[in-house]
């Protein structure tokens, strides 16, 4: 056997050990789907406080015999998290020598130079058979890694998503040294809040300003620190604003609504979709634990009021929420392209994260319409404050 | 003959001495009588107004439970309007309270505690609180800030938010008006109307108390596209560390019913006490003002 067969053989041999129980589906089919991956037990070998609000970008990485999750860090550490949380994924298993992503606009294209392009994708497609260290030192080189708007997805193949570069190690291309992209958010990045006051007790710093001719908010915006890319058709913007604001006690402030009429009180997490109909209703639902509103929520004749004392997420494919939603804990519109819009309230006493996108400049990502019909409706329901005064008169 | 005169003297003498004994006790028993009945009228009457006093504090005590009583039941949403309530209470105390509604008024309707920070709202209906209808339709001043407040950084601001309703749909209109010496923010500089007077006399205010304002606005209240006002709800705004008061006057004619008069009276023994307490109709938590409202951290995207 000459030495050139042999080396053939070689090859041969580790190209069918690394393609070893891959089934591969067609790339072009979209098949998106969410996965949940369990990242409760705590962050071992990082130094992230442990939400997933910590971690610039994360994934999933699968071993031989083990499924792991990894994430970026702020403070740019990649290791497993441990943590839980629902990332979105594309099935779709792509050829050997080229990666699957999506893009911020939704498209799935295959590129097998994505590695410059990851700054501006939303998520990467689903590949396999490959060890994680590799891809990991390779997502550690890329340069605009840091960027990533969402989380790869990953089983394992660096070499799937980045490409072979055809040099017969199964290696992938060595990164050419490109200049960091700048990001370019989507131009409907932008949030609506329409017939309503705007608060937050941190700055407001949105990456993308509305059209012209359109606007943030109608009203009054009142920041406690600056306010950027975020403008007010009334034109009161309100930055660095003190306010006296301390969050109520939850516990408190619904045994002043338990005894009334029109509340319904859950214990635990309840999803939205196990609460049944709120139809020809006026009603303040009460939920002590997380809420997971997993449907859109257009009750006729209703109005409704989701008082939570944990976190509230809204599911990625979720549209529309006419409703006031009031959290204690948080309130996560979720990493989406579908556009979302709450008729109604979204009240927190926590952070409000906002994760939808839209590249359509005239269709904001997230918008709110103040909905000043529940304020009336429910003004008998969620009433705790009453002003008295006594005279006294003797007989 | 001497001695018999002698005698005689003494015996009638004897006689006199014997007499003033008597005297002197019978005047020592009336000292003693007197004493002893002033001292037990004294006790008599000390017990009499001790059991008055209890009474009394009982009666008063039954009166305020009947209040109690009145108020959870406009809470829970129970109340019968206008109906007479009897309360019979442990130590032959009873309450007997009526609940109606306050009628329309053209008095000021001030705030009864002033408003502390920025979360504290003030609430007037503009229209009958059960149908919304009847809305007042005039102008209105706003009145706010503690007499001599001065104008700087912390000088408080209004969010005045009217709610306008028509048979089928409900809009808001807001309105920011600043007292600050120039207007902050593009807000609307307060304008001192000079019919809208700062000091609001006792026969004028639903409390019948004197109080004077630091600052004061005009403003026209009309039906706007067929839309009718029946909220006006009050916050105010930059204002840190006082607690200032606020009120709503109307310029012609009468403010809707803003709440219920608890007349309620308590009775133990024969003493009675009457108790009146207004209770403004239901108002909600200053943030559900907020169209968005992110207390933590930075609002991003």
């Amino acid at each position: 056997m000459t030495r050139k067969s042999l080396l053939i053989t070689v090859c041969l041999l580790l190209f069918l050990f690394l393609s070893r129980g891959i089934t591969y589906a067609d790339p072009t089919t979209d098949t998106t789907t969410d996965i949940n991956i369990d990242l409760t037990g705590g962050n071992p070998g990082t130094t992230a406080s442990g939400d997933q609000g910590s971690l610039l970008e994360w994934g999933m990485v699968q071993q031989t015999n083990e499924t792991q999750v990894w994430g970026r860090l702020e403070d740019g550490t990649w290791g497993p998290t441990g943590q839980t949380g629902t990332i979105t994924y594309n099935q779709s298993q792509p050829q050997p020598g080229g990666g699957y992503f999506r893009d911020v606009n939704g498209n799935l294209t295959q590129d097998p130079n994505q590695d410059a392009q990851q700054g501006i994708l939303t998520e990467a497609g689903y590949v396999s058979n490959n060890t994680s260290q590799e891809w990991i030192d390779r997502i550690n080189n890329a340069s605009s890694r840091g960027a990533a708007i969402h989380a790869a997805a990953l089983c394992g193949c660096w070499r799937s998503v980045f490409g072979d570069d055809g040099d017969g190690d199964g290696s992938p291309p060595i990164p050419t040294p490109t200049p960091t992209p700048t990001p370019i958010p989507p131009a409907g990045n932008w949030l609506k809040v329409s017939g309503g006051t705007v608060f937050s007790r941190g700055a407001i710093n949105m990456s993308v300003a509305p059209p012209s001719g359109q606007f943030n908010s109608t009203s009054l915006v009142l920041s406690g620190g600056s306010i950027s890319n975020f403008t007010s058709s009334a034109n009161w913007l309100v930055p660095n604003y003190f306010s006296s604001d301390s969050i109520p006690d939850f516990d408190n402030f619904v045994k002043s609504l338990l005894s009334k009429s029109g509340v319904e009180r859950y214990e635990g997490s309840r999803s939205l979709s196990s609460l049944g109909s709120l139809d020809n209703q006026k009603k303040a639902v009460i939920i002590e634990g997380d809420m997971v509103i997993d449907t859109n929520f257009t009750p006729a004749n209703a109005s409704t009021a989701f008082i939570v004392k944990n976190k509230i997420n809204i599911s990625p494919s979720v549209s529309q929420v006419n409703a006031i939603l009031l959290s204690w804990g948080g309130i996560d519109t979720a990493v989406s392209s579908t556009r979302l819009t709450v008729n109604g309230m979204l009240l927190s006493y926590g952070h409000i994260t906002l994760g939808r996108t839209s590249s359509d400049p005239n269709s904001p990502a997230e918008t709110v319409n103040y909905e000043p019909r529940l304020l009336l409706d429910m003004i008998d329901i969620l009433t705790i404050v009453n002003i008295k005064y006594k005279i006294v008169n003797r007989l | 003959m001497n001695k018999s005169i002698f005698n005689l003297q003494f015996s009638i003498f004897n006689q006199k001495e014997k007499g003033q004994a008597l005297i002197v006790v019978i005047l020592t028993l009336l000292v003693v009588s007197v004493v002893v009945l002033a001292a037990a009228s004294r006790s008599i009457t000390d017990v009499k107004l001790s059991q008055t006093s209890e009474e009394s504090a009982r009666a008063f005590s039954a009166a305020e439970a009947g209040v109690e009583e009145a108020a959870e039941k406009i809470r829970a949403g129970t109340i019968i309007i206008g109906a007479d309530n009897n309360v019979t209470l442990p130590n032959n105390a009873n309450t007997s309270y009526v609940v109606s509604k306050q009628g329309s008024s053209n008095l000021a309707f001030l705030s009864s505690t002033p408003l502390a920070g920025d979360t504290d709202d003030f609430q007037t209906y503009l229209a009958n609180k059960d149908d919304f209808s009847g809305s007042y339709t005039g102008a209105i001043c706003l009145l706010w800030g503690n007499s001599g407040t001065p104008s700087d950084s912390q000088t408080p601001a209004v969010s005045a938010v009217i709610l306008y309703k028509n048979p089928s749909s409900v809009t808001r209109r807001q309105f920011v008006i600043d007292s600050a010496a120039s207007a902050r923010n593009n807000f609307t500089p307060a304008n001192n109307d000079a019919s809208c007077l700062k000091q609001v006399l006792a026969l004028e205010n639903n409390l019948t108390i004197d109080r004077t304002f630091a600052f004061a606005h005009k403003m026209d209240i009309p039906v706007v596209d067929g839309y009718s006002p029946v909220l006006l709800r009050i916050r105010l705004l930059f204002n840190k560390d006082t607690a200032h008061y606020v009120g709503i006057k109307p310029v012609s004619g009468a403010l809707p019913s803003q709440g219920y008069k608890i007349s309620s009276i308590g009775s133990s023994g024969q003493t009675a006490r009457k108790v009146d307490v207004f209770q403004s109709y239901p108002s909600l938590p200053a943030v559900f003002d907020f169209a968005l409202f992110n207390d933590s951290g930075t609002l991003s995207k």
